[in-house]
């Protein structure tokens, strides 16, 4: 059971009731409808002109975790929490045309960037008489023109922020200890830190935000976040334009939000250090493990990346641990999982470990979706799609008697 | 489920609960030295009736929210027959009265997922007002070069809403409600509900921190003298909006009935799990919610707009009769529109009946609260409103917002003793995720 995260001393006023209530502020916030410019509203105006939601929590709510409703066999419209990440081939560049991403809503008389299906067609695992489901998506773009032919694609679905202030205190050289780029081990698993430019410090540093560990702050996370989801800018991110390409003229031209009141932009620093401090703070799952095998998860090697526990210095000076089953680092799974798409300095089959903690969470009734695109709607299915460095371990897995498969499986669904 | 408080009218339970008189000493000594609550704190009273009471309330409520919406409606209708000043006046008149019992609902949504996923639709806010009507230039040149700044549904029969087209030509229940509410999932909703028509009947309020309130003429609905173009459209949506608003509170009225979603939802948490709901409405409303996001927000952005009631300037009033709301739903007595007042028992009484200290200090909070309040609703009443109150340099007015923000902060950190006291599990406040580890933070 993890312990009560303790304080910051120097931000711990008498009345910490006072000092959560930025917190509840960030809360609002999270939650708040962004509405188009003008409005009356100057604090809440500014969205799109292009939008994935209207509000953070829009996307990032339980029924994230959900499978796609429908049959797998038939193409599905794809609910919003799911976003397409659009990029130049080979190059970390977004589209010219529609930017990083596909927004499936936009600012009156603007069209949206289209709507996405998925149709999961089942496969044979190599080695195996299990199936698992390829995710193939459907995208019949309605704006015109665009994207560019060479564009690749890639769908990514909302991430759980359980707990992800806390992910940002590993200590670094406990990452570099963990970090084995060249496999020096030989254990065939060669974890590597995404070394990233940080926008804020103005330096490179340790990605470690987003599915490929692509951002070194939360507070840049979250901006970024801000500014091509729902379009709102902020101090790091000023243009009022969101996502909108930059042949993409239309949305260039509409619902404007930076106000002189929120500092020239459309949300003001104090509104955005509100909202970051309540990502900061968002709970970590309060989950046990259960089921006394977690040798399994040792033995078949998963715990190498999925790394059960940090050990991470408080802000008062406690050393206490967080059970987040990740090592932080990115590893390279293979061309089953390969999105294709040069992102953030890594290769399109390179992932950071995603953290299992409240994963028990995440599932109802042992189905939830599952890796990056939410193709795996099981712990099974997810397992299988582990290949690359992860390989070895599948195969330990697959050699396993079907009751120490079972354990296992029941071992992580419980996270 | 069923108990007398709530089958009896209104007089008759008044008349029940004065009638009773055996109260033992202990209770006795509650009762005056809290001063507030002599009738309820004198019952003995048990979790269920408390419950029971408590969902009384919230139909009485709801139902003088339909009435007052109802007289509103009257009103509008007076106003486009013959669209007058003096018209405009009295249905904004209306507007305000009907706001009082809607507000004192409030403390029900939180709690009570059916009311919370039902508020959209009548409560929205912020308001997609450039969605609605027109808005006056005030964004610099980038905005006067939009050729898309008339993009409104008051002006177009057809537009793009969140990328797909919609078809506007006529504008009823069925548009607003249906097309409008299916092109973006429930947070569509922001083009219907209370704000809605009161930008329609204030429309923006460019004052900033300044005082005054919205200015929109009459003439915005006169087909002889239209200002602003598309008087006919206006008019409809006004209606429209309006009649969405009234079948939207038919709907929770019947809602809070014996077998309505909302009662049987409250009746399947049983009887501790009615009371964990009750403190998650009182609690949520007064932190998170109102200190927070209402109060908090604004003052720290010095925001005029943050403000809940801004076309209208009634922010004051609505701040106000949501703490009263919090405050009657913990001692069980509601006074509607007309006069009357519903009294039952109260989870003040049952919080006396173990620790009658408790009691006194959480009927002061609320009291303290509710004197903060009311020093905004004076300030008001001398031009000084929410938005005035909040601007930046204004030190004495951000410091009343302050005082009041305190006092809801200080009536929490009580609700939490009483918490404790009536051993309620699983309570999430709104805005304090964990207020039981009052050192989570990063």
């Amino acid at each position: 059971m993890l312990q009560p995260v303790p304080a910051l001393s120097s931000d711990n006023p008498p009345d910490n009731l006072q000092a959560r209530l930025q917190i509840a502020v960030g809360k609002a916030l999270f939650d708040k409808l962004w509405v188009f410019a003008p409005s009356s509203t100057d604090a809440s105006d500014g969205l799109g002109p292009l939008y994935n939601a209207r509000s953070c929590a829009g996307c990032h709510q339980a029924a994230a975790n959900r499978p796609v409703s429908g049959s797998r066999q038939s193409p599905q419209p794809l609910p919003k929490h799911y976003l397409l990440r659009l990029g130049a081939q080979g190059k970390d560049q977004p589209d010219p045309y529609l930017g990083f991403q596909v927004q499936g809503f936009a600012y009156p008389d603007l069209a949206s960037e289209g709507q996405l299906r998925v149709q999961d067609l089942p496969e044979p695992v190599p080695g195996s008489d299990l199936l698992r489901h390829r995710r193939v998506l459907e995208w019949q773009p309605t704006h015109s023109p665009g994207p560019d032919k060479t564009t690749v694609r890639s769908l990514r679905r909302t991430p759980d922020l359980s707990g992800i202030g806390l992910l940002a205190l590993i200590p670094e050289p406990d990452l570099r200890a963990q970090a084995d780029p060249e496999d020096a081990n030989g254990d065939g698993i060669s974890g590597r830190i995404n070394r990233v430019p940080d926008a804020i410090q103005g330096r490179l540093a340790t990605g470690r935000f987003g599915w490929k560990a692509g951002t070194a702050s939360l507070e840049e996370q979250v901006l970024k976040a801000l500014h091509r989801d729902i379009g709102i800018s902020s101090w790091l991110f000023p243009d009022a334009d969101g996502d909108c390409g930059t042949r993409q003229p239309l949305c260039r031209n509409l619902g404007n939000g930076n106000s002189t009141a929120q500092d020239g932009f459309e949300a003001s620093r104090v509104a955005t250090d509100a909202l970051v401090r309540y990502t900061r703070n968002l709970p970590p799952p309060a989950t046990v493990a259960k089921g006394d095998r977690a040798d399994l998860f040792q033995h078949t090697g998963c715990a190498a990346c999925h790394r059960p526990a940090y050990r991470i210095p408080f802000p008062d000076g406690s050393l206490r641990e967080i059970q987040a089953y990740t090592d932080g680092l990115l590893h390279d799974m293979g061309p089953g999982l390969s999105d294709g798409l040069q992102e953030s300095g890594a290769l399109p089959s390179e992932w950071r470990t995603p953290p299992l903690w409240g994963l028990s969470r995440r599932l109802d009734q042992g189905k939830g979706a599952l890796l990056h695109d939410g193709r795996a709607l099981t712990v099974l299915e997810s397992i299988l799609w582990h290949e690359g460095e992860a390989a070895s371990s599948r195969q330990r897995f697959l050699t396993m008697s079907r009751d120490e498969q079972n354990s296992l499986i029941e071992f992580v669904e419980s996270l | 489920m069923k108990n007398p408080i709530l089958r009896s009218t209104l007089l008759a339970s008044a008349v029940a609960l004065s009638a009773c008189s055996t109260a033992d000493e202990s209770d006795s000594q509650t009762a005056n030295a809290s001063g507030q609550s002599t009738v309820t704190s004198e019952q003995n009273v048990t979790a269920q009736q408390v419950v029971s009471h408590y969902a009384a309330l919230a139909h009485a409520k709801y139902s003088d929210s339909l009435n007052a919406a109802q007289k509103l409606q009257a009103d509008i209708q007076q106003f486009l027959d013959a669209p007058t000043e003096a018209n405009l006046e009295q249905a904004r008149n209306t507007w305000v009265d009907a706001r009082v019992p809607y507000q004192q609902s409030e403390v029900y949504r939180f709690g009570n997922s059916v009311v919370d996923d039902w508020e959209g639709k009548v409560n929205a806010w912020p308001l997609d007002e450039g969605l609605i009507d027109y808005t006056a230039n005030s964004y610099g040149e980038e905005s006067e070069e939009n050729p898309f700044y008339t993009a409104n549904i008051i002006a177009n029969p057809k537009l793009m809403i969140g990328g797909k087209t919609v078809d506007a030509s006529t504008i009823d229940k069925t548009l607003l409600s249906e097309t409008l509410h299916e092109i973006d999932g429930v947070e569509a909703n922001v083009a219907t509900g209370y704000h809605a028509i009161e930008f329609l009947l204030w429309g923006q309020d460019l004052n900033g921190t300044q005082p005054g309130a919205g200015q929109r003429p009459a003439t915005d609905y006169d087909l002889e003298n239209c200002t602003n173009g598309n008087c006919d459209r206006r008019r409809a949506y006004l209606s429209a909006v309006t009649g969405l608003l009234i079948d939207d509170l038919k709907d929770i009225v019947a809602s809070w009935e014996e077998g309505g979603a909302a009662m049987t939802d409250l009746n399947g948490k049983g009887t501790q799990g009615g009371l964990a709901t009750i403190v998650t409405g009182m609690g949520s409303l007064a932190y998170g919610e109102l200190a927070g996001e209402r109060m908090k927000l604004g003052l720290m952005l010095h925001d005029p707009e943050e403000e809940h009631d801004c076309f209208s300037d009634n922010t004051h009033w609505s701040h106000y009769y949501d703490a009263k709301g919090i405050r009657n739903v913990y001692e069980g007595r509601y006074t509607g529109s007309n006069g009357e007042t519903l009294e039952g028992p109260s989870l003040a009484a049952l919080v006396a009946q173990t620790d009658p200290t408790l009691n006194r200090e959480m009927e002061a909070k609320l009291a303290a609260t509710e004197a903060a309040m009311q020093v905004l609703v004076e300030e008001a009443a001398k031009g000084n409103t929410v938005d005035v109150l909040i601007g930046a340099g204004n030190a004495a007015g951000n410091q009343k917002m302050q005082d009041a923000i305190d006092a809801l902060v200080a009536q929490t950190r009580t609700l939490e003793k009483v918490i404790k006291t009536l051993d309620l599990q699983g309570i999430s406040l709104e805005g304090s995720d964990s207020l039981d580890n009052p050192s989570a933070v990063l």
